[in-house]
């Protein structure tokens, strides 16, 4: 009996609880109980033990992966309705740039006897700070959270701002449209570039 | 209790706590692609590119919504697009609101209750130009 307890006791003190300890002493109160189906007592009780713990362990680790598929399936779905709801900045740009070459209130030529407008031809005269404020002015409702612009005639080399253009080298898209600019004695062609800055990293609309 | 039925019941009840967290993700799931929100964002996203075109062409232009937007109401305001179910208050903090920027000498206004579609309007007036939500 002594030479099992010693060789138990070698095995490890996790292995020897309380519990098996007492069935143990149990055991030691005489020598004519201590047989071979105490022994297989012992054995199980042990078997049972590493059982209970290894099933703990398994599943504190399950419980630790469920969390994290959970948070990653909430990170997922997040992306997903994010995407739902989405559109592609080059899509609200061209949108919105639409004005800059075909309204009268912004710089298309509008002929001052018939008032016709014609889209695509952009009057010298009106490409101004002035008539871009009038055109596309975002300070009311706080600029930094929306579209910004600025506008290049290159062969011309004019350039505008809108009134929350943050940075020349900040650019997240750029528009290139084709048109004519009406000067004093006529049409000259030119390329109007539109840098297109969106919301300042860190706000949201 | 026999060992052995001890580990089946054991897998079983493993089993179905697997399918219980499989069934909660896929009906949150399903909750999350058709919510309500992603519609009234759609919408509103739509509606203001409507008007960012509309502001960008020359003349006078009616164009339809292409959507069913029944059990909805929209308020279309001088830089702002709201879309709320019907019965929402504004106060609840469900409403989706999206803004725009509209020339100056531009004006915008227009409710739809409840109706199943909605048309936008561009006309000139003497002094300005008014987009409106009027029903098709």
């Amino acid at each position: 009996m002594t030479e099992l307890l010693k060789g138990i006791n070698k095995k490890g003190p996790s292995l020897f609880s309380s519990h098996s300890l007492r069935k143990l002493q149990i055991s030691k109160k005489g020598p004519s109980s201590f047989s071979s189906h105490s022994l297989r007592k012992l054995q199980i009780s042990k078997k049972g033990q590493f059982d209970v713990a290894r099933k703990t362990i398994f599943w504190m680790l399950a419980g630790v992966m469920i969390t994290i598929v959970i948070f990653v399936f909430a990170l997922i779905l997040g992306g997903h309705k994010a995407n739902l709801m989405s559109v592609p900045l080059d899509v609200k740009a061209e949108l919105i740039s639409l004005r800059f070459t075909n309204s009268p209130e912004c710089f298309a030529y509008q002929d001052n006897v018939s008032k016709v407008v014609f889209p695509g031809i952009i009057d010298l005269e009106k490409f101004n700070k002035t008539t871009l404020e009038r055109c596309y002015s975002t300070e009311g409702i706080g600029g930094i959270k929306t579209l910004n612009f600025r506008l290049e005639l290159q062969n011309t080399n004019l350039k505008l701002l809108t009134d929350n253009y943050y940075s020349a080298d900040v650019t997240d898209s750029t528009i290139f449209k084709e048109v004519l600019v009406k000067y004093e004695n006529g049409l000259e062609k030119d390329t109007l570039a539109i840098y297109v800055q969106e919301k300042i990293k860190g706000y949201e609309q | 209790m026999n060992k052995k039925a001890n580990s089946t019941i054991m897998i079983i009840f493993e089993v179905l706590t697997l399918l219980a967290i499989a069934y909660m993700m896929i009906t949150v799931g399903l909750v999350y692609g058709s919510s309500d929100t992603v519609f009234k964002v759609n919408t509103a996203e739509e509606i203001r590119m409507m008007v960012d075109t509309l502001a960008g062409i020359p003349g006078e232009a009616k164009v339809q919504f292409p959507h069913n937007v029944s059990g909805y109401n929209l308020k279309l305001e001088k830089g702002t697009i709201a879309v709320f179910k019907v019965g929402e208050e504004e106060s609840s903090g469900k409403w989706v609101t999206r803004n725009f920027f509209l020339p100056a000498g531009f004006d915008a206004k227009g409710i739809s209750r409840n109706e199943t579609t909605f048309c936008l309007e561009k006309e000139r007036l003497q002094t300005k130009v008014m987009i409106k939500m009027v029903s098709c």
